[in-house]
């Protein structure tokens, strides 16, 4: 597991506040999934935490798939819409633009 | 890794057909003590080294059932690998070899050596070192994938047959190579030394990943170069957060992993202070390294990225519509 994909799978202890409490970790991962919920939603996907150790994927066709690192996120991403997301369309940059400035 | 790091390194020896990359061993292992050193020839070798390790490896790559495209492993040089170490029964051995065949992609190497925990634990990379026909021309040459994905992969690029070859034509091919992987030292093979030797015992200058001028400071500038299809682009950049920076670098890779060439940063961690070393060779990120502050009163904060077929401005558009940066 790579340590772009394992931030999801395994504590990455490096890259935690030493100081962190559970609470601290617990509000990191939701901030990572709001984020994540942000560049997911003009394809109108979702993504939920599962009891802190994973992670759910759902269109609106109730189709779901749970994941634990970023890489099954693409994945699925892409068996679900058809295409992997691209990083370098300027339509996401556009709301990215709007999104994260709320 | 640090100075007290004991695993044993591995190095890869690459480069394309006809580069020399047999002869500069051959040399190598006639004139050093190389009781120590294992070696293991990744196509039919025509080396005998009777009082070496040596081992064939004519296997293919697997995908891990469940695991990500950067979590490729080799299983039968994984096997070889783990093999030299149980038959290192006085722990003499120090370094292990590994040629490759002229067509080879040196990434799937790297896989398996960082994402194999068994092996993880006994091995580390050692250094990336790909010979360069000077007897080529630069239009022969910069068409080759595999040509250009094995410089864009090194650390270190050793120019053979430059004796034979004029000397216009090795300042075209080290610029081309310069414009394609900035990162890496130059040698010349030379008949009186043991160039191989050398590139070995010479160490990494990590530091100096950021071969751009910088001017002036807080919104990411950036600076780059372009020859052919690939560019390499630099975004200088000071402190990030790092889970949107992980998120954006591994939804880069994923959709670009055949086009993205290599990508080498150094990055202040935001959430903890941390300064994070970031090495990936196509779609394998190496393990990450946390570099201690004082070593680092000179070093450049950020990111370079080799591409091919990617207009470099969309990386730095990309980079900045994610709002990783923090400066």
């Amino acid at each position: 597991m790579c340590g772009l994909c394992g931030i999801f799978a395994e504590p990455d202890l490096w890259n935690q506040d030493p100081h962190s409490d559970t609470h601290s970790l617990r509000r990191n991962r939701l901030i990572q999934i709001q984020y994540l919920q942000t560049i997911l939603s003009p394809k109108r996907l979702t993504i939920r935490d599962i009891h802190g150790t994973n992670y759910l994927l759902e269109d609106l066709k109730g189709n779901q798939v749970l994941f634990s690192n970023l890489h099954e996120l693409w994945r699925s991403i892409e068996s679900f819409i058809g295409e992997a997301l691209d990083p370098l369309d300027p339509n996401l940059y556009k709301h990215l633009s709007m999104e994260l400035e709320k | 890794m640090t100075t007290s790091d004991v695993r044993i390194p591995v190095h890869i020896l690459t480069g394309f057909l006809g580069s020399g990359k047999t002869t500069l061993l051959r040399e190598y292992l006639q004139h050093d003590d190389t009781s120590q050193t294992a070696l293991i020839i990744n196509e039919v070798g025509d080396i005998g080294i009777d009082h070496h390790l040596t081992q064939h490896l004519d296997g293919g790559t697997v995908l891990l059932e469940n695991g990500c495209l950067c979590c490729q492993v080799r299983e039968d040089l994984k096997q070889t690998l783990l093999n030299l170490l149980s038959n290192d029964i006085n722990h003499s051995l120090r370094q292990i070899i590994i040629e490759t065949t002229g067509l080879a992609n040196p990434s799937p190497i790297l896989s398996t050596l960082f994402h194999d925990n068994e092996l993880a634990s006994k091995v580390r990379k050692g250094k990336i070192i790909a010979t360069i026909d000077t007897l080529e021309s630069v239009k022969n040459v910069e068409d080759i994938t595999e040509w250009s994905n094995q410089v864009s992969s090194a650390d270190t690029l050793i120019f053979t047959k430059a004796d034979e070859s004029s000397e216009e034509n090795c300042s075209l091919l080290k610029e081309k190579c310069r414009t394609i992987n900035p990162f890496a030292d130059h040698f010349i093979k030379a008949t009186s030394e043991n160039t191989l030797r050398l590139a070995l015992n010479t160490p990494l200058n990590s530091m100096l990943f950021l071969p751009f001028s910088t001017k002036g400071t807080g919104k990411p500038a950036l600076k780059q170069t372009s020859h052919s299809e690939i560019h390499t682009q630099a975004i200088l950049v000071g402190s990030v957060n790092w889970q949107r920076f992980s998120i954006w670098l591994s939804m880069l890779l994923y959709r670009y992993n055949d086009q993205i060439l290599r990508v080498k940063g150094l990055l202040l961690d935001a959430n903890t202070g941390n300064y994070v070393l970031l090495n990936a060779v196509r779609k394998v990120l190496a393990p990450l390294e946390i570099l201690d502050k004082e070593s680092l009163s000179s070093a450049k904060l950020g990111l370079v990225f080799i591409t091919r077929d990617i207009d470099p401005e969309d990386i730095t558009r990309s980079f900045n519509a994610f709002e990783i940066s923090l400066n």
